[in-house]
């Protein structure tokens, strides 16, 4: 934001209204903008496929991050059991491994679990965090002896996030 | 600057300053203002209040807690360098001083003992993750809106505000706007009949977008960290490479920044929808979607489980203003925006509709501050933001899918549709969560 933008924000003596917080031109995209995957094209070509055809997307070496990224966003609302492997598959990968659970977390299929369940002994650091929170949030009670050792792990940022899982799994009575 | 690093160097201050005898032969001069004499509040009855990245409608908000007596403003965090120097430099214009702390990591500001509460007032991608790990620090937050991006978050606000007692106000300032404040008034005296629907204004489609996008820009070279920290600036939404027309504020529009067009303005005006129902404590039951696409225009058909209709529209029935809301009684109906005009039926034209103008923010800055003091709970609180929320994340769900929604509010879950229950969370980016 321009430095004179805010000073003028600063000094107005009534707040702006809504309408006035972003004009029409700063809130609307300009599409033509966007980054495109050369095979698989824009977000929104992406997330238009069918299940398997996402799947595939994951699978394909040639795939760019982005157009497995949104792949995996997809997951998220329309993933089945078919899609598990290839998602946990990328569970270790650096800039893919947030994206991976986004398609995992939600995903209603038993084995989405297990595949982060079985990632606990794979990744290390922020990414194991991460996965230890989607445990969490999928209420998975077959992961509390994973947990209740990882309270006593050396990081303790992942004992925190142990803990934090725990409790969504144990609620109070 | 740390406190810790600071408690340092107070400490070697007074070490020098003692071994020099210079505390013992400089005569002690507090100013009477700091004491609470000549009119000013007394440091024991100020509250203290710290900054979470401060923009245009932060900086606002910061204005009017500036002008507050009893508030003392001490410390910015930011991961933008020029808004921490620009923030620091607005507090201490209006105290005379240069004691705004600055700092790029919220760690160090949770760890201030001194500082009770905290405006945040980063992305919306922020709001959740920020509140409620302030509210485990300790501190009360004033936290702009949209304050959550999804269902499951709003709960989570809502939950960690129940459990820790912390004070919670979210930047829902119409609340306490005169117009606003007579309209409700007129809703609860009985003068508008039986309440049968609400007509909140969620924003024209070609300025406020319903559907968000899932695009990306172009990848840019990213700044230095002391500049624009990319990583922290995301937070917890997912990993994209740097561009700076986000960070410049152009953000909005975005799925992974943003909860789109309805929950933009529909926080502000389904939030007051549900004030003036009385329906703090639930959500509509059934959503049905009119109209689709990104400019088109668009309705979103709800209902309460009493039978009572919430009709999101994309604008006011009057042009009064933005932020429209219209309440339809069966003995006649009032309508309101942010022009302060109040609009009756023509049974209602006798009723004082004056003064309905006034600064709105100013005073819900200060119903928080006076909640943060007596513990009561202010107009805005969680738990009723987090229940307008939940309704204006159901209709956008309903519209992203364009289809009736039937939503269980007391198990915030969507009846028998599992695709719309998948979109009632997202996963937060390692390594934060709750």
């Amino acid at each position: 934001m321009a430095r004179n933008q805010m000073m003028k924000a600063m000094a107005m003596a009534q707040p702006p209204q809504p309408a006035q917080q972003q004009p029409v031109s700063r809130i609307k995209p300009v599409m033509d903008q966007m980054m495109k995957d050369p095979k698989y094209g824009r977000a929104a070509d992406i997330m238009a496929l069918p299940t398997a055809k996402l799947v595939a997307i994951l699978q394909d070496p040639g795939a760019t991050v982005y157009a497995r990224a949104k792949a995996c966003q997809r997951l998220a609302v329309v993933g089945d059991k078919s899609a598990v492997p290839a998602l946990a598959a990328l569970l270790t990968d650096p800039q893919l491994s947030h994206y991976a659970r986004t398609g995992l977390e939600t995903n209603p299929d038993p084995s989405a679990s297990d595949a982060l369940r079985a990632a606990l002994g794979k990744v290390k650091g922020a990414q194991l965090v991460g996965v230890i929170s989607s445990i969490g949030k999928r209420r998975d009670r077959r992961a509390i002896r994973q947990l209740e050792e990882l309270r006593h792990h050396a990081d303790i940022e992942v004992c925190r996030a142990a803990d934090s899982a725990l409790a969504l799994i144990r609620p109070l009575l | 600057m740390s406190q810790q690093k600071a408690t340092v160097s107070r400490r070697r201050l007074f070490k020098t300053a003692a071994q020099t005898g210079a505390v013992a032969m400089a005569p002690m001069i507090v100013p009477a203002s700091a004491l609470g004499r000549g009119g000013a509040t007394p440091p024991s009855d100020r509250v203290t209040l710290g900054g979470l990245g401060i923009g245009n409608r932060g900086a606002s908000v910061l204005k009017q807690f500036l002008s507050l007596k009893d508030v003392q403003f001490l410390a910015i965090c930011d991961v933008r360098n020029e808004r921490r120097e620009l923030v620091k430099s607005m507090a201490d214009q209006t105290y005379g001083n240069r004691d705004c702390a600055m700092y790029s990591d919220q760690n160090e500001l949770w760890a201030r003992k001194d500082i009770d509460a905290l405006l945040i007032a980063t992305g919306d991608r922020w709001h959740t993750l920020l509140s409620v790990l302030s509210a485990r620090a300790g501190k009360d937050v004033y936290c702009e809106k949209p304050c959550s991006m999804t269902i499951a978050e709003s709960r989570a606000l809502a939950n960690a505000f129940l459990t820790t007692g912390r004070i919670y106000q979210a930047g829902t300032q119409r609340r306490n706007g005169p117009n606003f404040i007579k309209v409700f008034n007129l809703a609860r005296s009985g003068k508008l009949g039986k309440i049968r629907a609400l007509h909140p204004e969620a924003g024209p489609g070609n300025r406020w977008a319903p559907l968000t996008i899932h695009d990306w820009l172009p990848a840019e070279p990213e700044p230095p960290k002391s500049v624009v920290d990319w990583d922290r600036w995301l937070g917890p939404a997912p990993w994209r490479p740097y561009n700076s027309q986000y960070v410049q504020g152009r953000w909005r529009g975005y799925f992974d920044f943003h909860g789109g067009g309805i929950l933009e303005w529909g926080s502000h005006t389904v939030d007051l929808a549900q004030w003036i129902a009385g329906t703090d404590d639930t959500t509509p039951v059934e959503y049905e979607p009119e109209g689709m696409g990104r400019d088109t225009p668009y309705a979103i058909h709800c209902r309460y489980a009493n039978g009572l209709r919430l009709e999101i529209r994309d604008s006011g029935f009057l042009g009064l203003g933005s932020c429209h809301i219209r309440v339809e009684g069966d003995a006649g109906w009032a309508e309101t925006a942010d022009g302060g005009k109040i609009a009756v039926s023509d049974n209602l034209k006798g009723e004082d509709l004056s003064g309905g103008s006034g600064n709105a923010t100013l005073e819900h800055v200060r119903d928080f501050v006076n909640c943060v003091k007596t513990r009561k709970q202010p107009r805005s609180n969680a738990a009723a933001a987090a229940q307008a929320h939940i309704a204006c994340h159901a209709a956008y769900i309903a519209f992203q899918l364009g289809r009736k929604l039937t939503f269980d509010p007391a198990t915030d879950t969507f009846v028998n549709d599992d695709e719309a229950n998948r979109m009632r969370s997202r996963a937060w980016r390692e390594p934060w969560h709750l």
